[in-house]
């Protein structure tokens, strides 16, 4: 979406446009979904954050600034809210392997799901729920979802230039994990997937 | 070169995990309910812009209390006069 046609939607959705917050709802529902599922770990909790995001877009429509960036707007409402709900109830952000569920429980288990590509998948997605928030927050924004680093920096409310160190250390961090996950499960015996992964899909 | 398009391993296989679908009847509902909270800051927005038949506000109490006070006493000083005459 082009920048005239965002500030466009914003300016609608300020108006209480229902069909402009349909748009919105659409182009960022299943990213925000996603996001804060990775950050929970839990669909349930991750569904009531959402709602309560979209509720606050709704609420604060009328004060939207008329050059708001939505997408960023958005993820740091969803980022607050995790936050806030995380201290509300002194929880552990970093979750154990086995406590990852981000996945519909009736989504049936196909022979595709036994592929390497979805075995390398839930290594990432283990290595990544070991990471402490605050790096998995900014892999999750500049890599899964693919925000800028700038526009990620503004979601953190850190500098570009933390953001950068965090990210670097995040990155490193998540090869690390990656390493000791792939050592759990082939018995201590380290495969180099990951590399070979992406020159099959390239 | 940006650093944002530098490749990176790392980041490229974040990009290529899928996304976990919403409950498709919860993101109805939600949809419901910011529309009907839409709807009901409409209607809202409208009333405010209405003009109202004219209700006490507290600015107003600023002359309102003096005059009331004035006139109070003023019929208070004629009744007293006409009872002395």
């Amino acid at each position: 979406m082009d920048r005239d046609s965002e500030l466009e939607l914003v300016r609608r959705v300020r108006d209480g446009d229902t069909d402009a917050f349909d748009t919105v709802h659409a182009m960022f529902n299943a990213r925000l979904f996603s996001f804060l599922a990775r950050m929970a770990g839990n669909r349930d909790v991750a569904q009531d954050l959402l709602e309560e995001t979209w509720l606050r877009l709704v609420a604060h429509a009328e004060r939207l600034d008329p050059d708001t960036r939505l997408g960023p707007w958005l993820f740091a409402v969803a980022r607050n809210l995790h936050i806030s709900y995380c201290r509300s109830r002194a929880i552990e952000v970093s979750h154990a392997e086995a406590g990852i569920s981000l996945w519909p429980t009736a989504t049936p288990v196909s022979p595709f799901d036994h592929s390497v590509g979805q075995e390398l998948e839930q290594q990432i997605e283990a290595a990544l729920a070991r990471l402490p928030v605050a790096f998995r927050e900014v892999l999750l924004l500049v890599g899964v979802e693919g925000l800028r680093p700038a526009e990620a920096a503004v979601i953190c409310a850190i500098s570009p230039e933390a953001l950068r160190q965090r990210l670097k250390r995040a990155r490193a961090l998540l090869q690390h994990r990656l390493d000791e996950v792939q050592k759990s499960r082939s018995g201590g015996e380290v495969h180099d997937v990951i590399p070979r992964t992406i020159r099959s899909n390239d | 070169m940006s650093f944002h398009e530098q490749f990176d391993p790392t980041i490229d296989l974040l990009r290529r995990l899928p996304q976990p679908p919403p409950e498709t009847n919860a993101t109805a509902r939600v949809r419901r309910r910011c529309h009907a909270a839409m709807a009901r800051r409409t209607a809202h927005r409208a009333r405010a812009n209405r003009p109202d038949p004219w209700r006490f506000h507290l600015s107003e109490a600023v002359w309102i209390v003096p005059l009331s006070l004035y006139l109070l006493a003023a019929v208070i000083e004629t009744m007293r006069v006409a009872s002395s005459l």
